[in-house]
């Protein structure tokens, strides 16, 4: 939608699991913005949303 | 063969709604288990349709290093350029539906299921944002 600025990753966490260990992924779906907020589960968009740009702020 | 019979089938018939031709350039690494699997599955798919263009690199995708490309790295490209979508691994189980979805939405430019104040608030960002979503139980 915007991937000039948005890069949008979909982790397998059983490849990657030193990146999943630094987020401390314990349950999944997790999502992770800019390395800083994190939301468990498959939340409303709007509660993701307010997450995202939490992390913009 | 990764996919069974049926599915390749069905998958067969999707892909053939594509349009427009969906780029997919899959970084791998030589002997590591997801590179070797998706490398198998992307060409078992790039069989199916001839609008799927599988493009495999043994490099190091943008913004990782070879530390931190622990596995397999798959990136979509549409209308020659980057469409900000990758896969880390493997999209197994639940996430390959998914998957398949976005290679015909990519291909026939349909636009994500977001509220329109979502896509507008997207549209007009000028920070940069980086989403990853933990799809598979460790």
């Amino acid at each position: 939608m915007n991937p000039d600025k948005v890069l949008a990753d979909m982790v397998d966490a059983s490849s990657f699991p030193e990146l999943s260990e630094q987020f401390r992924i314990s349950s999944v779906p997790a999502t992770v913005a800019n390395a800083q907020g994190q939301v468990v589960g498959a939340v409303p968009e709007g509660r993701l949303l307010a997450m995202v740009q939490k992390t913009l702020h | 063969m990764i996919l069974p019979a049926e599915v390749q089938a069905s998958v067969k018939e999707f892909l053939g709604t594509m349009v427009d031709p969906v780029t997919v350039k899959l970084y791998a690494k030589a002997g590591e288990e997801s590179s070797e699997t998706m490398r198998s599955l992307w060409q078992e798919l790039a069989g199916l349709s001839e609008k799927l263009v599988l493009d495999v690199r043994d490099e190091v995708p943008a913004n990782m290093t070879s530390a931190s490309m622990e596995g397999a790295v798959t990136e979509l490209w549409a209308d020659g350029a980057f469409t900000g979508i990758r896969y880390l691994g493997l999209p197994a189980g639940h996430e390959f539906g998914p998957l398949v979805q976005t290679l015909v939405d990519l291909s026939t430019h349909v636009e994500p299921e977001v509220s329109s104040e979502t896509a507008a608030w997207l549209k007009g960002l000028e920070q940069e944002l980086r989403l990853q979503v933990f799809v598979t139980p460790t």
